[in-house]
């Protein structure tokens, strides 16, 4: 906190307006495995201060990675020196003015961090693989442990720490026949690695010997891992910073409908045990749950400081500084079992999984992705058999009216394939263009 | 800082370990992001750190920090060796045997990018928003993200390599949106190269994103519905460039083939017996080649001290080589040919693309458009995806237009190409000599590794494939 303190003071003292530094000191473990065996154990120690500064209206990033004095210094007087051949930044508004009373966030900080072996977790897994008829397994596992600090020169000083836990399988039966999936806590004793690595497993082994399937439009129930990276996509399209840059498919104006009546989005950098959870955004302002859509309404956008007083509202506690971030954005559940969705659908497919997801326009959310790992035809509220070779090709603004059934369970999922972090139940949309090359 | 890399070496070996190599990096950055015509933030930086990897008893390790003090490292270093031991269900790894390579390089600057003021950067990126706004049309928005970086490698490793480069890049990527009769468009590009702030001026942005608004407007303006059904295609450098990157470079890559990426960026239809099947049409010859001059995935030496040199992926549409570091290559019994790399120190070396490109023939674009009697041709793309076995593609054109009798005809709007590999390269009948080289951040690894790449080709010509 002392280097801190002086980076803000000098920076201060040398004529900026505002100043935002943090520290950020993080050990991750992390070991990788494929063909059931684990191929690499690997370590990350970083320390890292992050400086952003507002002179005169002209915004400036920079970071430092020695923590010292001198480095400091040099630093600052880089930073005094670009600023003055900037132009102004005529979007900047300010940043938060504290002081704030935080949230306690339930399940941020694991107490046993240093006890949890990954190489134990890893074998294990492995061997429940393939105990549960997987011929091969892949994946990985990470434990991160870090420590933030934050003190800005409006009067915000704080610090937290946390802990994290991200386990991922993919079990393989043959080329086309595998399965995936997550498992993610801040606390070792709720990370559910051997549920992951069962069903990795199962699905598996239920998609093996796969059959060509047909185009055209299917009701399609998208697992939790499946749905987030269009989740993903759409708490981004609820930053401001993205409707104004071209990355949203949300019109401008909130109090629209956008979606079918069930369909209700939270942004929640407060969720318990949330991978994206937190006391405070990167300008120091609390944390908080955003409802962005209700019932199919839009509610909210997403926003820092700056926007907020742009848009003449609140901040969200969704700093970025430059661009508001999701933290844990979630769907809300529904109250339909897995089975009982199954059973709703005549004619669709079960994708457990989806790969390689690319906007045509971001604007009216046209994009096409792949699934991948195990995806069924359903027929008359029955699976029938697992399909390969398919792309989903529809439009995202057009699927959320689309969506009529919402699992009763909550998953977290963070992946490959969705950055950040999501929770959210099995989703069942209507008439997904489904199509298949020639 | 090259001592403590050095001292790493000697100190793993001294624990045991029978290779061992270590990467130091200063990695010195710019950036700037115009959106909507305003300079939202100016970021600098300066990186400095470490990368280590080792095998110890045929278990593989890697570590990496930026806290450059040795007791800290040495503490790393020992938890390290530490998990190595305690696995059991553990891949046995071996490396193959390669020279030991002294060398020190780097990529000139013409115009030092550190002599370059930020104002400079910035003006250009202000004159290119001037000259999109100067279109008749409506813009929605524009978002430019430029940046530039030098970085300084210091590879050694415990087989006597001793490497030192220094290497500059530049990039820039920009995303338009335009309205026209109630309906929109967007692009989405990057451009990329090695050097200095030639570089930047040689991406010519300001008349570049002009084009592109120009092309836009007259799409969503004059744009017809594209021809349904089986067409000939004629898809320009920047299609074929992503063609060849995704299922000529990907699947190639051996690390996918021997699965080690199954549960990250996927596997592979190929496998290892495949050496010698014919896959396209003889004119097609895709090549990965790190020396490029000024290619934005230029290096002379790889991540794991191997010379780097062109690799025949696709030669006359029979598969000849695929892309190997030193584990993939003694696994296949094998010399490794240069294709580890990592895409900055705290990220292990794994097998990647560097600059990966269709090799041009002998035709102009023109002669390929007068051989096709109704057809597309696809100048750019904005949508893509491929399946993680690197089968089933589908590209979706953005400036295009109707080929009718050998003559390019009106814009058309978003044709949709979706096709396998096994179906597109024995359809590749001529390539023309209008190589260009496009520039990607290839996405692979856990944690995930960006890395820069060039995805190239001249135009080609696809015979009978299903457009919609």
């Amino acid at each position: 906190m002392e280097l801190l303190k002086y980076v803000v003071k000098e920076l201060k003292e040398k004529g900026a307006d505002d100043v935002i530094t943090s520290l950020n000191e993080s050990l991750v473990k992390q070991v990788r495995f494929a063909n059931s065996e684990i191929n690499l154990n690997l370590s990350y120690n970083f320390s890292t201060i992050s400086i952003f500064a507002a002179i005169k209206n002209r915004t400036i990033s920079t970071s430092l990675k020695e923590l010292t004095k001198e480095a400091a210094d040099l630093t600052i007087k880089k930073i005094i020196n670009n600023v003055k051949n900037l132009p102004k930044n005529e979007e900047y508004r300010g940043i938060a003015k504290g002081k704030f009373k935080y949230p306690e966030v339930e399940e941020l900080n694991d107490k046993k961090v240093d006890d949890a072996d990954p190489i134990d977790v890893v074998e294990d897994a492995i061997s429940i693989s393939k105990n549960n008829g997987a011929l091969k397994c892949a994946g990985v596992f990470y434990i991160t442990k870090s420590k933030d600090q934050i003190l800005t020169s409006n009067n915000i000083e704080s610090e937290e720490g946390r802990t994290h836990y991200y386990f991922s399988i993919r079990s393989l039966n043959s080329k086309e026949a595998s399965g995936h999936s997550t498992s993610s806590s801040n606390v070792i004793s709720k990370l559910d690695y051997k549920s992951a690595a069962i069903e990795s497993a199962e699905i598996s082994k239920q998609s093996l010997n796969p059959k060509e399937a047909a185009e055209g439009k299917f009701d399609v129930i998208f697992s939790p891992l499946a749905f987030a990276p269009l989740l993903v996509h759409t708490g981004n399209s609820a930053s401001v910073y993205s409707l104004e840059s071209g990355f949203s498919f949300f019109p401008k104006e909130i109090n629209k409908e956008i979606a079918s009546k069930i369909v209700t989005l939270t942004d929640d950098g407060t969720y318990k045990n949330g991978s994206g959870s937190g006391k405070y955004d990167e300008e120091g302002y609390p944390r908080q749950k955003t409802v962005v859509v209700e019932n199919g309404i839009l509610k909210s956008f997403l926003h820092n400081t700056t926007t907020a007083i742009k848009y003449k509202t609140k901040s969200t506690g969704n700093a970025g500084i430059i661009s508001p971030e999701p933290t844990n954005f979630v769907l809300m559940p529904g109250n339909l079992t897995k089975e009982k969705m199954i059973k709703s659908v005549d004619n669709g497919i079960l994708i457990t999984n989806i790969w390689y997801t690319r906007f045509n326009n971001y604007l009216t959310g046209e994009f096409s992705t792949i699934p991948r790992d195990g995806t069924f035809l359903i027929k008359n509220g029955k699976i029938l058999n697992p399909i390969k070779g398919l792309r989903v090709t529809d439009k995202l603004s057009e699927m959320y009216k689309r969506v009529v059934g919402l699992g009763k369970d909550l998953k977290q999922i963070e992946s490959w394939e969705a950055e950040s972090p999501t929770v959210l139940p099995y989703v069942l949309v209507k008439d997904v263009g489904i199509s298949k090359p020639k | 800082m090259q001592d403590l890399a050095e001292f790493t070496i000697k100190y793993l070996q001294k624990k045991g370990a029978s290779y061992a190599e270590a990467k130091y990096q200063e990695i010195e950055s710019n950036s700037f992001i115009i959106k909507n015509g305003s300079l939202d933030i100016s970021s600098f930086d300066i990186i400095k750190g470490i990368g280590v990897r080792f095998i110890l008893n045929k278990k593989l390790g890697f570590l990496s920090t930026n806290i450059l003090e040795k007791d800290a490292l040495i503490k790393q270093l020992e938890n390290s060796l530490k998990m190595a031991l305690k696995t059991k269900i553990s891949e046995k790894v071996e490396f193959s045997e390669e020279k030991a390579n002294r060398a020190n390089y780097e990529v000139k600057q013409k115009i030092k990018l550190s002599n370059v003021s930020t104002d400079e950067k910035i003006s250009i990126l202000m004159a290119a928003e001037k000259e999109m706004r100067s279109v008749d049309t409506k813009i929605e928005s524009t978002y430019i993200h430029l940046s530039d970086n030098e970085t300084l490698n210091y590879y050694v490793n415990s087989d006597g390599s001793k490497i030192q480069s220094k290497i500059p890049t530049a990039s820039f990527i920009y995303v338009i949106s335009v309205r026209e009769n109630g309906r929109t468009s967007q692009r989405y590009s990057e451009y990329g190269g090695g050097g200095g702030f030639e570089v930047v001026k040689n991406f010519k942005i300001p008349s570049l994103l002009k084009s592109e608004v120009e092309a836009m407007k007259n799409n969503l303006r004059y744009g017809k519905k594209p021809p349904q059904g089986v067409v000939d295609a004629v898809l320009g450098p920047q299609v074929s460039g992503i063609i060849a990157h995704e299922s000529g470079g990907h699947p190639y890559e051996a690390d996918r083939i021997f699965g080690r990426e199954a549960a990250q960026a996927g596997g592979s239809f190929v496998n290892k017996d495949m050496i010698g099947y014919k896959i396209g049409n003889e004119a097609v010859t895709i090549v990965d080649d790190p020396t490029v001059e000024n290619g934005y995935g230029f290096y002379l030496y790889d991540d794991e001290g191997v010379k780097a040199r062109r690799k025949y992926i696709i030669k006359n549409g029979a598969i000849t080589e695929f892309l190997h570091n030193r584990q993939t290559a003694k696994l296949m019994g094998l010399k490794s040919n240069g294709s580890a790399r990592s895409n900055a120190f705290d990220k292990e070396p794994i097998v990647r693309m560097s600059n990966t490109f269709f090799l041009p023939g002998g035709y102009t674009e023109e002669e390929l458009i007068e051989d096709v009697k109704l057809g597309v041709y696809i100048k750019n793309f904005m949508e893509w995806n491929i399946d993680d076995k690197r089968i089933n593609q589908k590209y979706v054109g953005s400036e295009c237009y109707l080929i009718e009798n050998g003559k390019i005809k009106n814009p058309i709007i978003a044709p949709k190409i979706e096709t396998t590999t096994f179906k597109l390269y024995p359809s590749i009948d001529a390539c023309g000599k209008n190589l260009e080289y496009h520039a990607g951040d290839c996405g692979k690894s856990d944690p995930l590794q960006g890395i820069p790449v060039i995805l190239g080709g001249p135009s080609i010509r696809v015979r009978r494939v299903k457009v919609s």
